[in-house]
């Protein structure tokens, strides 16, 4: 199983995550050993069997339609990083150059 | 009446009948316990907050609403018992930081349900205990903040991710605890701290208010110095919740009622493919022994197989990681949590929030889980997995149509050494291997202390018998734990924790 620095890459930036070069190193040889692991699912003859997700309790579970008490907006921002008086305050998505980084070389 | 033992060493059911007579009050017994975590915190580092202030307020109040329900009936056994909290379950007003740098200063608005319902019961909050960040590990020394101790030798690890819950309970700095198990981290912690731990029904207990690690998988569990506090705290947390749609319906029952049902005629089954990859001979033997000990109690036991076990490790680690993956997505410094200072863009504050915020195993998951969901790659890994997880589901659900339960060890080996295995992912994950499928196939399982083996200071670790029972079995598991408990002393057994040994 061989992973390489440009695909370990590609996932840090999917999952958005910077990573030092150390870091990159590191899960490059760790994530080859552990899918070496799962190699062993390859040869498990499953095609047979349905994906399982989770383990089925009820579908389409829904409340009553009863209304509650929701957090105040106070509690909503308390422990919010930057706010103003009654929003989360977030840097600029869309300016000039913003997308989506890789990290950085 | 004398009492000979230290207030902080009783169960919660001793505890329980004392207070009910009013041989001791909840201030008295919670003062106690206190004193008790003063003297050896400093060893075990079970508790990341510790809440002293507000749990004697809690306790006062509990022998007041005691006084005020005097004569009265349906008093929870659980009010003014002193109890820890696995720092992954939102407690309102009371830090929780799921042992990540990136919630250090979090503190939620909110309880979960398992709280509200531990405070109708009237239960004290000591404080929140130490876990591997975001539960994902199996010694505690995945924390961001610092490694728990195992109080049995405190050069070797408690278990985990609820090690600090195990340790707490072991070390009596709580009468009992809650933790939280995604692969096996309620069950074998107990199991290196030799106390029991139980991991409930998919959907018994309520996630709402739980820090989400892998959703499919994650249940909240006791912990406790014996089965039948086990199924007190079981009995207090469980049952359907509006705020859970995984939740089940089914009613809750007293499971205290048939713990003295005994196991004559019980039809066990032995899972000998687990007991022969146990590499202790002291260990698999105390795990032989127990079972023997179920035979005399009438037990039928029988050997089984579980086919398609090979598969359940790798599945696990790849449906686990996926899903935290998706879950830890929500930590973007935005509504809560760290955030990185602002430079350099929004793109480049949200992926240095995460390189700060997240540690070493947790970005490891995130970055396995991705991997595994990503094109290209998610029928190969992901759905495969899904494909064995039926498969070992399948496996548990042919064993129960001619079996009440299944026996075997918890765990493969006893507690290990501190950063033993911290370089080694692998070797980390094989502690769980005998625990993880249950959490795949949603079913219960119980550990329970059965023996002690290795050599080290103290004379010995302690080793866990494991019991899994089918969906809904808790009251099946938990009555074949008690009549095995009865016959036993183990669980009897605490550690010589000193005060301060000074490491």
């Amino acid at each position: 199983m061989e992973i390489t620095r440009e695909q370990v890459l590609n996932v840090a930036s999917l999952a958005r995550l910077f990573l030092t070069d150390e870091e990159v190193e590191l899960y490059r040889t760790q994530l080859a050993a552990i899918l070496q692991q799962a190699e062993i699912l390859q040869g498990f003859d499953s095609e047979a069997l349905p994906p399982l997700a989770g383990i089925p309790s009820a579908s389409n579970v829904v409340r009553q339609d009863i209304p509650t008490p929701s957090l105040s907006r106070a509690d909503a921002l308390h422990n919010a990083p930057s706010v103003t008086d009654s929003h989360f305050v977030v840097q600029a998505v869309l300016e000039d150059g913003q997308t989506p980084p890789a990290a950085p070389a | 009446m004398v009492r000979a033992m230290p207030l902080h060493q009783l169960t919660i059911h001793e505890a329980a009948g004392l207070l009910s007579r009013r041989e001791i009050s909840a201030v008295e017994l919670t003062q106690a316990v206190i004193e008790r975590i003063l003297d050896v915190e400093n060893n075990t580092r079970a508790y990341l907050t510790l809440a002293f202030e507000s749990a004697l307020e809690e306790a006062r109040l509990a022998d007041e609403r005691r006084l005020a329900a005097s004569g009265l009936e349906g008093t929870s056994p659980l009010l003014g018992i002193p109890l820890a909290i696995k720092d992954v379950i939102c407690t309102a007003g009371l830090p929780t930081t799921a042992g990540s740098r990136m919630l250090e200063e979090f503190v939620p608005p909110y309880d979960a349900t398992v709280i509200t319902r531990l405070r109708e019961a009237g239960a004290v909050l000591l404080g929140k205990t130490n876990t591997d960040e975001f539960a994902m590990g199996s010694s505690t020394e995945n924390s961001a903040f610092f490694a728990t101790r195992n109080p049995w030798d405190l050069t070797r690890v408690p278990g985990g991710s609820s090690g600090g819950s195990a340790a707490a309970v072991c070390a009596d700095e709580a009468l009992g605890a809650l933790g939280s198990d995604t692969g096996g981290s309620v069950r074998q912690p107990a199991a290196f701290c030799g106390i029991v731990g139980l991991k409930p029904t998919y959907g018994r207990v309520s996630r709402h208010g739980l820090i989400a690690f892998a959703s499919s998988l994650d249940q909240i569990g006791p912990l406790a110095r014996d089965v039948t506090d086990c199924a007190l705290l079981l009995g207090a947390i469980a049952g359907h919740d509006p705020h859970d749609s995984t939740t089940l319906d089914a009613p809750v029952p007293d499971y205290t009622s048939c713990l003295d049902a005994g196991v004559r005629g019980l039809r066990v089954g032995l899972l000998r493919e687990q007991l022969d990859l146990v590499p202790d001979p002291a260990a698999a033997e105390a795990v032989e022994r127990a079972v023997q000990v179920l035979m005399d109690l009438g037990a039928v036991v029988e050997e089984v197989s579980l086919p398609h076990a090979q598969y359940a490790l790798p599945a696990y680690y790849l449906i686990a990681s996926a899903e935290a993956s998706a879950n830890l997505a929500r930590y973007d410094g935005v509504r809560y949590g760290l955030r990185a200072p602002d430079e350099g863009g929004f793109w480049s504050t949200y992926c240095r929030t995460r390189q700060q915020g997240f540690g070493s195993e947790v970005k490891r998951r995130i970055m396995l889980g991705t991997y595994a969901l990503s094109a290209g790659f998610y029928d190969e890994y992901y759905v495969k997995a899904q494909r064995a997880r039926l498969a070992v589901k399948a496996d548990f659900d042919l064993a129960f149509q001619r079996l009440d339960v299944l026996v075997g060890p918890t765990t493969p080996t006893v507690a290990f050494g501190m950063s033993e295995r911290l370089a080694d992912p692998l070797q980390m994950y094989l502690s769980d291997i005998f625990t993880l499928s249950q959490n795949l196939a949603g079913v219960c399982a119980i550990s329970v202390p059965c023996g002690f083996a290795s050599s080290s200071a103290s004379g010995g670790l302690p080793v866990g018998l494991q019991i899994t029972g089918p969906a809904l079995g808790e009251q099946t598991i938990l009555r074949a734990a008690h009549a095995y408990e009865q016959a036993t002393s183990w669980h009897q057994r605490t550690p010589a924790l000193k005060e301060d040994q000074g490491l």
